[in-house]
């Protein structure tokens, strides 16, 4: 990638937002930070993102709902995103199962922990 | 006018009670035993940060209220009164600061000038948290909107509107399998950090905060920092991590801005730092690394253990055998040598 993309970390967990955005900004992309649903909501509508990165398990509103939002609007259904979890197949009996998370239309789902390059691999993939 | 600081927001964690301790080098008990016997009832750790102060290691460790009396028993019934219990405790977290020590200045300064005087403090790699009485949460949360200002969030009422309803959900584990070795999303490590210890009556947090001002007015980064608990003598340690090539600058910085504060010898350490999925709501973290630790014969100088974050010193020499003893005992997908 040669022009600078930006790109949306929403996380509840400010570590791991800025474990991510450490590894984003050292690849040359812009990133920009919200630690809720409900904030990440806000900064999209201020500035559209080229991806969006986004946890499952957030107060206020959660990725699932946040990612069918943006799926279901014309406007920034194509933004792709790609969703982080805990909960990976290994539980499936939690409130945010893996199956839910493939019914929202993410682009890319990937369990914690994250590997960085391979969430790397990821993004690359879905900007080119 | 003074333009508010731009931070993410700010978490509370309620209906906590803080324990802390003094554990001579010589009275047998140590860090390590501590967490490992409430690592055996299963219990969380949301804080917990160990400060070696010379002779004695100072904890404090924050556990739900409902846990207390069982707590307080156990400890009592292993190794005597050997601590201090406050109930109604809150836990009061800012992000991020971006290693920025004006951040933690700006906060140690409005808690001076409004009397509010912290129980305990600790950063992670990207939060501040403070430990206060509950009583005092509301002032201390108002009094966050004078020096910062937070995304989601203009005026307190906006924030405390948001809280509404929401307080359950943040309590909410949703996620607290046990994995056979716990997974973290990678290990940091810092080099040609010097290690700094005050000890010093809790009055002199204003000044402190100065200091750490005056550090980043000079562009030093505050990579750790962490309290002990008050002594005997009334005194604290405040203890932090700063480049070892500005020993001059943040040494002068001191002495102007803190002149009461005397630096008890800076060492050479190595600071490390990771972040796992479940370290929130998952019991025996801090055991299972101090394990580790002992096993590879690292003694560490002070730990830190907040949110979802460890953050450890140890002496440079011991490097090695702590990045070794944090892979062997967690599943670690990169190490990573930050600047």
């Amino acid at each position: 990638m040669t022009d600078k993309r930006y790109i949306l970390v929403v996380d509840d967990d400010p570590d791991l937002v800025e474990t991510v955005g450490m590894m984003l900004e050292s690849k040359g992309c812009e990133v920009g930070m919200a630690y809720d649903g409900v904030e990440g909501e806000e900064s999209i509508k201020q500035r559209r993102p080229d991806l969006v990165i986004l946890d499952i398990m957030m107060p206020r509103k959660d990725g699932y709902v946040l990612c069918s939002e943006l799926k279901a609007n014309p406007d920034t259904r194509d933004i792709p995103v790609i969703l982080l979890t805990a909960v990976g197949e290994a539980v499936p009996s939690t409130r945010y199962s893996h199956a839910d998370g493939m019914a929202t239309e993410a682009d890319e789902y990937i369990p914690k922990p994250i590997d960085t390059e391979s969430l790397w691999g990821a993004v690359t993939n879905l900007l080119e | 006018m003074t333009v508010p600081e731009r931070l993410g927001g700010f978490k509370i964690l309620k209906d906590v009670v803080r324990i802390s301790m003094v554990l001579p080098e010589d009275s047998g008990v140590s860090p390590l035993l501590i967490c490992k016997t409430i690592a055996e009832k299963k219990i969380n750790l949301p804080y917990f940060t160990s400060v070696f102060g010379g002779r004695a290691w100072g904890l404090n460790l924050i556990v739900e209220t409902r846990n207390e009396a069982k707590i307080c028993r156990l400890l009592e019934e292993r190794f005597g009164r050997i601590f201090v219990s406050t109930p109604k405790s809150a836990v009061l977290s800012i992000f991020p600061h971006k290693k920025n020590p004006e951040i933690t200045g700006k906060l140690f300064q409005i808690f001076d000038r409004e009397r509010l005087e912290p129980d305990a403090m600790t950063n992670s790699p990207s939060t501040i948290s403070v430990v206060i009485k509950e009583m005092a949460l509301a002032k201390a949360s108002e009094l966050l909107f004078e020096p910062f200002s937070f995304s989601a969030y203009r005026t307190p009422t906006d924030w405390k509107l948001a809280q509404k309803g929401n307080e359950r959900l943040y309590k909410e584990v949703v996620a607290s399998y046990q994995e056979q070795k716990p997974k973290v999303y990678g290990l940091e490590y810092y080099e040609g950090q010097d290690f700094i210890e005050i000890r010093a009556q809790r009055k002199i947090l204003g000044s402190v905060g100065a200091s750490f001002r005056g550090f980043a007015r000079s562009g030093l980064n505050l990579v750790f920092f962490a309290t002990g608990p008050t002594g005997k003598d009334g005194k604290e340690v405040f203890a932090f991590c700063l480049p070892a090539s500005q020993s001059r600058v943040y040494g002068r910085i001191v002495q102007e801005l803190a002149p009461e504060v005397e630096i008890k010898g800076a060492s050479s350490v190595t600071i490390f730092s990771m972040n796992g999925p479940h370290f929130g709501d998952r019991y025996g973290i801090a055991s299972e690394l101090l394990s580790a630790l002992e096993e590879h014969g690292v003694r560490h100088l002070a730990l830190s253990c907040t949110i979802a974050s460890i953050s450890g010193v140890v002496p440079y020499g011991q490097k090695e055998s702590t990045l070794k003893a944090v892979q062997e005992s967690f599943e670690v997908p990169s190490v990573t040598r930050r600047e």
